[in-house]
């Protein structure tokens, strides 16, 4: 046949179109095939969406399961797809719109309360019955939190109270108190540890030598009002007196009320009162640039976070000998700790429900479990892997506690704790979006406490109107 | 074989098409995936964007009917009309700042000094880095107690500089220093304009007496007017979306001080799961930009100069 000019523009016009029809296809997943599996017509694929921004560990841990998981079920290939925090609900709500909801997500973002609302996932107890998958293994607490009309919706894998964390080289130097493990100990109060931070702080008026005496924060939403025995979202008490941790819904907030600006003015007098002890939010931005946690860079003498900073030490390894205390009672006489969990959902309308499952089980109840309590340094909610998680926290360098005390320290919490709002409330980035912003002005010192406090009660009031 | 090309099995001639036919059908066909793409990513996403403002949406559940509400609803909303306030602020003052700036450093990069070309790549380089690397480094820059600008204002003139991100009455300005920096795409537009202006035109101005200033004013100037169109336009369409600087210098705070218009349009859809809702507010800003253009034009008869005299 002779090529002419016309036949050969019509042919590369057909190869151009065919090309970009091809591009439009779906690649093929580039996940290794386990071992003697390749080509068998019965292999199911699933897609796991997780966090690629919380470290080597999470990513480790997600290799060696899904490396594992491949041992136990051959016949299961996953796909996962790695996203930062920012993004990862974006990317989730990107592929449900597309039809096409992973598998296997976790409740980072919005949360298991949002998709729950959002008719999103898929609830287990059928999926656990009938697998006989032993749920007694997995602290019932954790269970709770993901637990929604009697009826669970996903997988729980950490379990994570709010404790305090220390520097004792700091503190021992100072003189100051250390934070106690005992969660009992009522002489470790917010007085106590503003005292102690007192003793630690030096050279507070030069941001580029000082050292801190503590960073207190405020909580998610404010919730360590708890320890002055108020919550934002109900005017009689603390935690267990708010119905939108139950209903998920925020039909009210009170962030003007008298025990909010007691908090927060405590929290402020501590940054900008007349003996400071916490750095101001342009000294914490810019120690948080050089070392992520501030408390890593030695100039904290203590710090109040979540249990999953612990890994904090564990990849920084610090020089510094380090330790973890009880939550300190507020002026209410209560310590209540703020718990997180980390918990793994099933997609509605994902396409392998039998498979996904397996895998969340494997996850959560089998060996993917027990790695994840070995590798990744998140407290466990699997009961029985305590032992490896305490066995890999004792490993970690400059760690001041005994095995014993830091089982106290943290086991203890549980039984002091209520589970946080952002792992309770629909919408919850909604709700930490307008918390953020409006507390901005106060922290950076730019209005009264009183004064700011109003407005923030003022922008969730609007917010909850526009939901009503 | 070339001749019997059009004879089929049965041996009846095929009816041959027209070659105007034929171009045709060449045509559309090296075009078609140029069309697929625009229809698959950019036609029917707006179409479907349309249709999606009318509604509540969560990208979970089918899209439900609404009507008008989304739009009644921002029209209450207090952070919307905030966002909005916020961007028109920043373009209002943004825009005209960046074409001036754009401009007298056109005007420097376009004499004749040695190593010009290499201070012109220098200057370009700020355009081709990644805004969030950039927005990383402005952060320090900004930073209140550590930060550069603060130390140079206290060394040179002893004044303590203000905490410039996280101060409502100083984030704008933080942002607005931050945007100026890349000026890059403008200057190489205007440095190509200024070197097509034609030389005669200023030596006959010298001649007639003009200094300097009437010579940029009477001569460069209405030269590259329509230049000074584009650019106009384009920093102001861009100013009216911008983004990713905003979401890695301050999130929009402190207190909604720096909530530029996209930025609430990415939280509806994406972190309040309600794009519906964020559809909504992508046509206003569609509608809004198209005014701000359509009253750009129309005002340019005055003001621009097409040498062809359209």
């Amino acid at each position: 046949m002779v090529l002419t000019r016309r036949r050969f523009l019509k042919s590369s016009a057909v190869a151009a179109t065919g090309l970009a029809l091809a591009a439009c296809v779906p690649a093929e997943p580039s996940v290794d095939m386990p071992a003697g599996t390749g080509g068998d017509a019965a292999m199911t694929e699933i897609t796991y969406l997780i966090r690629s921004d919380i470290g080597v560990k999470i990513q480790e841990w997600t290799d060696e399961a899904i490396a594992d998981f491949a041992t136990v079920e051959p016949n299961i290939t996953i796909e996962t797809i790695g996203v930062p925090w920012g993004d990862y609900n974006a990317k989730l709500l990107a592929q449900y719109a597309a039809g096409d909801p992973p598998e296997i997500s976790a409740n980072y973002a919005a949360g298991f309360p949002t998709f729950y609302a959002n008719d999103a996932i898929v609830a287990l107890d059928e999926l656990v019955s009938e697998n006989n998958v032993d749920l007694s293994v997995i602290e019932q607490a954790a269970l709770d939190a993901v637990t929604r009309n009697g009826k669970l919706w996903a997988l729980p894998l950490a379990h994570l109270p709010t404790i305090v964390y220390y520097n004792l080289d700091a503190l021992e130097e100072a003189g100051a108190t250390i934070p106690p493990i005992d969660w009992a100990d009522t002489s470790w109060t917010t007085d106590a540890m503003l005292e102690s931070a007192n003793a630690a702080a030096q050279d507070m008026d030069d941001p580029t030598k000082a050292q801190y005496g503590m960073i207190f924060g405020n909580g998610q939403l404010g919730v360590f009002e708890w320890l002055w025995g108020a919550d934002p979202f109900n005017d009689v008490g603390g935690p267990e007196h708010t119905e939108a941790y139950k209903t998920g819904i925020v039909t009210e907030s009170f962030y003007d009320s008298e025990t909010m600006n007691n908090f927060i003015g405590w929290v402020y007098d501590a940054i900008y009162g007349s003996s400071p002890v916490s750095p101001r939010p342009s000294d914490t931005d810019a120690i948080q640039q050089l070392v992520g946690w501030p408390m890593m860079s030695g100039r904290i003498g203590m710090a109040i976070n979540g249990a999953w900073s612990v890994t904090n030490f564990a990849a920084v390894e610090p020089s510094w000998r380090w330790g973890v205390g009880a939550f300190p009672y507020g002026p209410a006489g209560v310590n209540t700790s703020p718990l997180f969990n980390d918990s793994w959902m099933l997609g509605k309308g994902a396409k392998e429900q039998d498979a996904g499952f397996r895998f969340l089980q494997y996850l959560a109840v089998e060996k993917g479990a027990e790695l994840y309590a070995k590798i990744t340094g998140f407290f466990p909610a699997h009961k029985e892997n305590y032992p490896i998680y305490f066995d890999s926290l004792m490993n970690i360098p400059n760690f001041a506690l005994s095995r014993e005390e830091a089982e106290t320290a943290l086991l203890d919490a549980f039984n002091y704790g209520y589970v946080t709002p952002g792992k309770t409330l629909d919408s919850y980035p909604e709700w930490n979006r307008t918390f953020n912003q409006t507390m901005g002005p106060i922290w950076n010192a730019e209005v009264s406490v009183a004064d700011g406090l109003a407005q923030v009660q003022a922008q969730f009031e609007s917010v909850i109107e526009s939901k009503s | 074989m070339s001749g019997m090309a059009a004879v089929g099995a049965g041996g009846a001639e095929r009816p041959r098409l027209s070659l105007r036919w034929r171009e045709a059908i060449n045509f559309y066909l090296f075009l078609a995936p140029w069309i697929l793409g625009f229809l698959a990513f950019t036609a029917i996403p707006i179409v479907a964007s349309l249709f999606l403002g009318f509604t509540k949406y969560n990208a979970i559940s089918p899209p439900d009917f609404v009507g008008l509400k989304n739009f009644r609803f921002l029209y209450n909303d207090q952070v919307f009309w905030k966002s909005l306030r916020v961007t028109l602020t920043y373009t209002v003052v943004f825009v005209p700042l960046q074409l001036v700036s754009s401009l007298l450093l056109a005007m420097l990069l376009n004499l004749r000094v040695p190593s010009m070309r290499t201070i012109r790549t220098i200057y370009y380089l700020p355009s081709i880095l990644p805004t969030v690397v950039t927005g990383l480094v402005w952060i320090w820059l900004f930073n209140a107690d550590f930060g550069l600008i603060n130390f140079f204002l206290y060394k040179a003139f002893e004044i303590r500089g203000p905490n410039w991100l996280g101060s409502e009455r100083w984030v704008m300005s933080a942002v607005i220093i931050s945007g100026l920096w890349a000026l890059g795409g403008g200057v190489i537009i205007f440095l190509a304009a200024l070197q097509n202006v034609p030389g005669e035109f200023y030596e006959a101005a010298e001649l007639d007496g003009a200094n300097i200033l009437h010579r940029f004013w009477h001569v460069t100037v209405p030269m590259i007017s329509p230049v000074i169109l584009y650019n106009l336009m384009i920093a102001m369409i861009l100013s009216l979306q911008v983004f990713t600087r905003i979401y890695v210098l301050t999130q929009g705070g402190p207190n909604y001080a720096s909530y530029f218009y996209n930025l609430y349009v990415y939280d509806n859809a994406f972190s309040y799961l309600k794009l519906g809702l964020a559809s909504a507010q992508a046509w206003i800003l569609f509608v809004l930009i198209l005014l701000l253009t359509v009253l750009a034009l129309r005002t340019s008869g005055r003001w621009v100069h097409y040498s062809g005299g359209v």
